[in-house]
């Protein structure tokens, strides 16, 4: 999502504040450059097929307009892959794409440098062997796509499938709000609820360390997102249409009370975790005091 | 040499190879 831009001295800004800390973007991919290099490369195939059609050629009219179709293809897929390679490094226990875009990808950048090459007088092979080449750089390029599913504390699978499933939906309430506040184009608006947002996460993050701490957030990632979600939908459907001061600022309060009960509930269960872990040493302690260890 | 720049090299080799076999500028092609 691009961030409207909003510095020291814009308008609605106070001179002396500092920047506020950019709300992190789930899974974004880094290699935006490339993949538009590559939607690029293949367009002289364009050129080249237009050239066919006049020289009356229709099998080079086929190959030249199928081998662009099959890059772009691949370009969209290996973007796609990456997307989702994001996601996926971005989360502590995730599962791996269902569909393996970046290696597909690799596979149809090589059958289109060989389909574009085929119908040379050259030898037959060459068309195979530079496909093959592309495809291999396009490979280590870009690398292979997550293989296996990624569950670092899955001494339960089971339950980290279910914070799984709980995050996916809290993320699609998010994506719902930042959506329909994103209608109004007010940045001060969008700069409170990336905070909200930024909080929101911090508390997935922890629930995905200790999936037990899911029976406690729950409230949280369901109820009151979808409150929220309910609430911000209405209140752009009435901002545009009335541009109500008081519902705008009975809506700013209810993202800072939620942005506070947010933030309250994660020190709770990190606290729990603290109160867990100091179980654990007590329990430790004892048993070695037992077998006669000194302790402190 | 670090393997991100090899990656970059690859990326690059992989571009001019495009590039070049979409313009129909290996010999024998086309």
């Amino acid at each position: 999502m691009a961030h409207q831009f909003g510095g020291k001295f814009s308008p609605g800004q106070s001179g002396t504040a500092s920047p506020p800390p950019a709300a992190p973007v789930a899974g974004k991919p880094r290699a935006g450059f490339r993949v538009w290099l590559l939607f690029v490369a293949p367009l002289p195939l364009l050129f080249t097929g237009f050239g066919q059609i006049t020289a009356a050629n229709p099998a080079g009219i086929i190959r030249d307009f199928s081998a662009f179709g099959i890059f772009i293809l691949a370009a969209f897929l290996l973007r796609e892959g990456l997307k989702a390679e994001a996601a996926f490094l971005a989360r502590k226990s995730a599962s791996r794409p269902a569909f393996p875009r970046k290696m597909t990808a690799s596979a149809l950048t090589g059958i289109a440098v060989a389909l574009a090459l085929t119908g040379g007088t050259g030898l037959a092979m060459v068309p195979g062997v530079i496909g093959l080449l592309a495809a291999g750089l396009h490979l280590f390029s870009f690398g292979l796509d997550p293989l296996s599913d990624k569950a670092p504390n899955s001494l339960d699978a089971l339950s980290d499938r279910r914070v799984a499933r709980a995050i996916d939906e809290a993320e699609g309430h998010i994506a719902t709000m930042t959506q329909a506040l994103a209608l109004l184009k007010d940045r001060a608006l969008q700069k409170q609820m990336a905070e909200f947002v930024t909080t929101a996460r911090d508390m997935f993050r922890t629930v995905e360390d200790d999936p037990r701490d899911l029976a406690a957030a729950r409230k949280y990632l369901s109820v009151y997102l979808v409150g929220a979600r309910d609430a911000t939908v209405k209140f752009v459907e009435l901002y545009q249409r009335s541009q109500d001061s008081v519902a705008r600022a009975s809506y700013t309060g209810l993202l800072a009370d939620l942005q506070a009960n947010f933030k309250a509930q994660r020190q709770e269960l990190l606290l729990d975790d603290r109160s867990d872990l100091d179980v654990e040493i007590d329990v430790l302690r004892d048993r070695l005091r037992r077998e006669g260890v000194q302790t402190q | 040499m670090s393997l991100a720049s090899l990656k970059w090299i690859a990326f690059l080799l992989l571009f001019a190879l495009i590039v070049t076999v979409s313009a129909g500028g290996i010999a024998g092609a086309g």
